[in-house]
């Protein structure tokens, strides 16, 4: 177990201007962990089997939990998450979706899915500074999670 | 062999057709009446025959022969004793030669009858009964059953016995002079009874007639009718018959005797001229139904026509021929409906499209005797209607409307309801996915002015910052309006089946959503007589939290809200007049009112009566509460005064009918 400070937290989000905000509520928050980027389904599944353009992490270790958008380009976060899921390695990756639909349609299916948690996109910038404290509190800093392998 | 002649069709047309009318007039008769064919069963009877002779009508039937008839009516008789072959002969008699029969004889009520028959010149016998008076006394002769002729008779004899017969009776001499008489002779002569009397000359008494006037003489002169008559007395060739001015029918009818006199008999035909003149009026009647029918055909706006079970057509009007284009040479009676329609497809008649199917169609299958209604389409575009009837006798009714107007018309109309429709949808979709779109870009101004304003608030020039609070206004107010407009058009997009809601647990509810405002205000909220109502609750809620925060909105700077939810139930009649039950809701408040000008543009869209800066608001609410009531096939209606109040009222049926009936 890593210390939580050092724990890499992966966002995937198409929209830049929340992987920004993302990111600046993280740094408001104090919080310094490593943050890399995704912008689809397909950018997210190369990261975690290091193809591609992730080929040189191979050393590096698998992040310690993924914010997930839900609806993206090129493969949405639903199809990913029903990738991941399948995969023995990433099974026990907390994955909290992160996203801007409220429809209880959405929120069951990520659930069946495979989601930790389900959050959506507060409206305001603090709001969302409230939100990743939280999930820092819970997933980084309290929750015993198995050791992943790579 | 059986003579259809002028009686047997009488009554045989009686029986046959004209039953009821004719019947109770025959069955009105006192005199008893059974006719009998030339083969000695009995065709016909009325009532009074029954009744005279006190029988059942089970006793006689129609069939039965003349013998046995006698058998069954004597049994009501006083008779010493009964012997069958005497009847035999007498029936024998009757039939064969011709011997009149006539009998007076008590029944076994001790009242007299008078029964005769007489053999018809075709062959039939008519019977009659008939009661007599009391006090007429029989003769001797007719006393005594087996005494079939007369001794010989005094004239005053013969008279006496003339006297009780219905007929009239005149004996002249065969030089014309009136020799005997009996009583209906006058009787049934009351225009020349003064002319009547023993020893008179005929020729006299026929004058008397013609200057008598009462006799239509169809424009023959005195000297002719005297002729005419003098000659029927010397050589009588067959009866006349006219009508007295007392309105009694007559025929008179002579017969010349070997002894070179001359006797005239008078019969009272008023009962049978009656029944041919109603027969005669009948079939008048009936020509003319047939004449009003043929016109009413003729004139229909429709074509009709009539087939028989086997698809031949029977009748039709021209608008029929008109309709199916058929060539009118061919339309008889018995044409077969098939080549009607081969004939109007040949001609063209139909569009070439449909033609072939439809014909097809009927070689195959027929044409169906089941009621149906189908449509042609003619080759000059028309469209008719054509409407299949079964009756009765496995006949079938067609009838032909030219619809294509309406036929045009209901196109045009779905044509336009698909249209309104889709541009309804079009609109509600437009309306959610542009308030859903615009929440993205609108969360990152806010997001990003909350950053601009954290991090370098501080930095910013004095207007700046004012900037930058002005445009963080701005977005929140575009946030709020969002909010609203995604609200809205959800009500139509999301639509739930409707269930019994308590409004009292609606309006709790609200106010546990409104406690913030409420606490704020120092707002009263009081609820009287709210019901159970079927609904959508989210929606009601939506309805009463919109009424009350606008209520708690607009309170007067320096009065407290105090706000009344007052529910009723109501009856109102419906678009048909029926009564549905309604339950009234009433919202009203203290606070500032508003002009009464304006209570109907008030629940317009993105309508706003104040300034924003006096009070927020989308101006979207109301629209958001007409909505929901609407959505609820009820009515909602604004009144208020400047400075005093405001009452919205609203009227929702207890019951949701569905939506056929909506």
């Amino acid at each position: 177990m890593k210390e939580g400070s050092s724990i890499r937290i992966l966002i995937a989000d198409d929209d830049a201007d929340d992987r920004m905000l993302i990111a600046d509520a993280f740094e408001e928050a104090n919080l310094s962990n490593p943050i890399d980027f995704v912008v689809d389904g397909l950018d997210l599944l190369d990261y975690l089997n290091r193809h591609g353009k992730y080929e040189e992490l191979k050393d590096q270790d698998l992040p310690g939990i993924i914010l997930l958008d839900l609806n993206m380009p090129r493969m949405d976060g639903r199809a990913a998450l029903a990738e991941i899921r399948k995969i023995p390695a990433f099974q026990t990756i907390p994955i909290v979706a992160l996203t801007t639909s409220k429809s209880e349609e959405d929120i069951l299916q990520a659930y069946n899915l495979g989601v930790n948690s389900f959050i959506t996109k507060p409206v305001t910038f603090d709001g969302l500074v409230h939100v990743v404290r939280l999930l820092s509190k819970y997933w980084i800093e309290n929750v015993q999670l198995p050791k992943t392998q790579q | 062999m059986q003579n259809k002649t002028a009686m047997h069709d009488l009554f045989a047309t009686a029986e046959l057709e004209l039953a009821q009318n004719y019947r109770s007039l025959i069955d009105d008769l006192n005199v008893g009446i059974a006719i009998y064919g030339s083969n000695g069963h009995l065709l016909c009877v009325n009532q009074s025959y029954y009744d005279l002779h006190c029988i059942s009508t089970n006793d006689v039937t129609i069939g039965m022969t003349m013998f046995e008839v006698i058998e069954q009516t004597v049994q009501s008789k006083k008779f010493g004793n009964y012997d069958a072959s005497k009847v035999h002969k007498m029936v024998k008699d009757t039939f064969e030669n011709g011997e009149a029969f006539r009998i007076e004889l008590l029944d076994k009520n001790e009242r007299k009858l008078r029964i005769s028959r007489h053999l018809k010149p075709n062959k039939m016998v008519v019977e009659t009964v008939e009661h007599l008076a009391a006090d007429t006394t029989l003769n001797n002769f007719s006393q005594d059953p087996n005494l079939k002729h007369a001794p010989s008779l005094t004239m005053e004899e013969l008279t006496a016995a003339l006297n009780r017969t219905p007929d009239g009776f005149g004996l002249y001499s065969p030089d014309g002079q009136l020799l005997a008489y009996n009583k209906n002779y006058v009787t049934l002569n009351p225009d020349i009874a003064h002319a009547i009397r023993i020893g008179a000359r005929h020729a006299d008494i026929i004058a008397a007639v013609y200057d008598g006037g009462k006799v239509e003489m169809n424009g023959q002169t005195r000297e002719d009718y005297l002729a005419y008559a003098k000659k029927e007395r010397l050589e009588p060739s067959g009866a006349t018959a006219h009508r007295n001015a007392d309105g009694k029918w007559v025929r008179f009818s002579a017969h010349r005797l070997d002894n070179g006199c001359t006797i005239f008999n008078v019969a009272d035909i008023t009962q049978l001229k009656h029944h041919e003149l109603l027969t005669r009026d009948l079939s008048q009647q009936a020509a003319t139904q047939e004449v009003q029918l043929h016109y009413a055909l003729a004139n229909m706006s429709q074509g009709l026509a009539m087939y028989n079970e086997r698809q031949e057509v029977l009748v039709w009007n021209d608008r029929y021929i008109k309709m199916t284009g058929v060539d009118p040479a061919i339309m008889k009676k018995g044409t077969p409906r098939i080549d009607i329609l081969r004939n109007s497809i040949e001609r063209g008649h139909y569009s070439k499209e449909k033609a072939a199917e439809t014909l097809k169609r009927y070689e195959e299958n027929g044409f169906t005797s089941k009621e149906s209604v189908y449509l042609h389409h003619l080759a000059d575009g028309r469209i008719i209607e054509v409407h299949n009837r079964p009756v009765s006798n496995n006949y079938t009714i067609v009838t032909m409307s030219d619809v294509t107007q309406r036929e045009h018309d209901t196109a045009r109309l779905a044509k336009y309801t698909r249209n309104l429709e889709r541009s309804n949808a079009e609109l509600q979709d437009f309306a959610y996915v542009a308030s859903h779109d615009l929440q993205e870009p609108l969360r990152k101004i806010e997001a990003f002015g909350d950053r601009l304003a954290k991090k370098y608030g501080d930095t910013l020039p004095e207007d700046g910052s004012m900037y930058l609070n002005r445009m963080q206004n701005a977005s929140s107010r575009m946030r709020q309006l969002i909010n609203d407009l995604l609200t809205y058009s959800r009500l139509t997009n999301k639509t739930r089946p409707f269930n019994p809601v308590d409004l009292n647990d609606i309006v709790k509810g609200a106010l546990s959503d409104l406690h913030v405002r409420l606490e704020e205000t120092s707002g009263k909220v009081e609820t009287k007589g709210l019901g159970i109502i079927d609904g959508d609750a989210v929606q009601l809620r939506q309805l009463f939290q919109n009424l009350i925060s606008n209520a708690l909105k607009f309170h007067k700077p320096d009065e407290a809200p105090i706000i009344h939810v007052n529910g009723e139930a109501i009856t109102l009649e419906d678009s048909f007049g029926q009564p549905i039950a309604i339950h009234r809701i009433k919202v009203s408040d203290n606070g500032i009112g508003f002009d009464r000008r304006f209570k109907d543009q008030i629940f317009a869209i993105f309508k706003r009566l104040h300034g924003r800066m006096e009070y927020e608001g989308t101006g979207i609410g109301l629209s958001t509460c007409r909505k929901i009531v609407d959505q609820h096939f009820g009515t909602i209606e604004a009144d208020g005064e400047e400075g005093v109040g405001s009452t919205f009222s609203i009227d929702i049926p207890v019951k949701y009918a569905g939506e056929d009936n909506q």
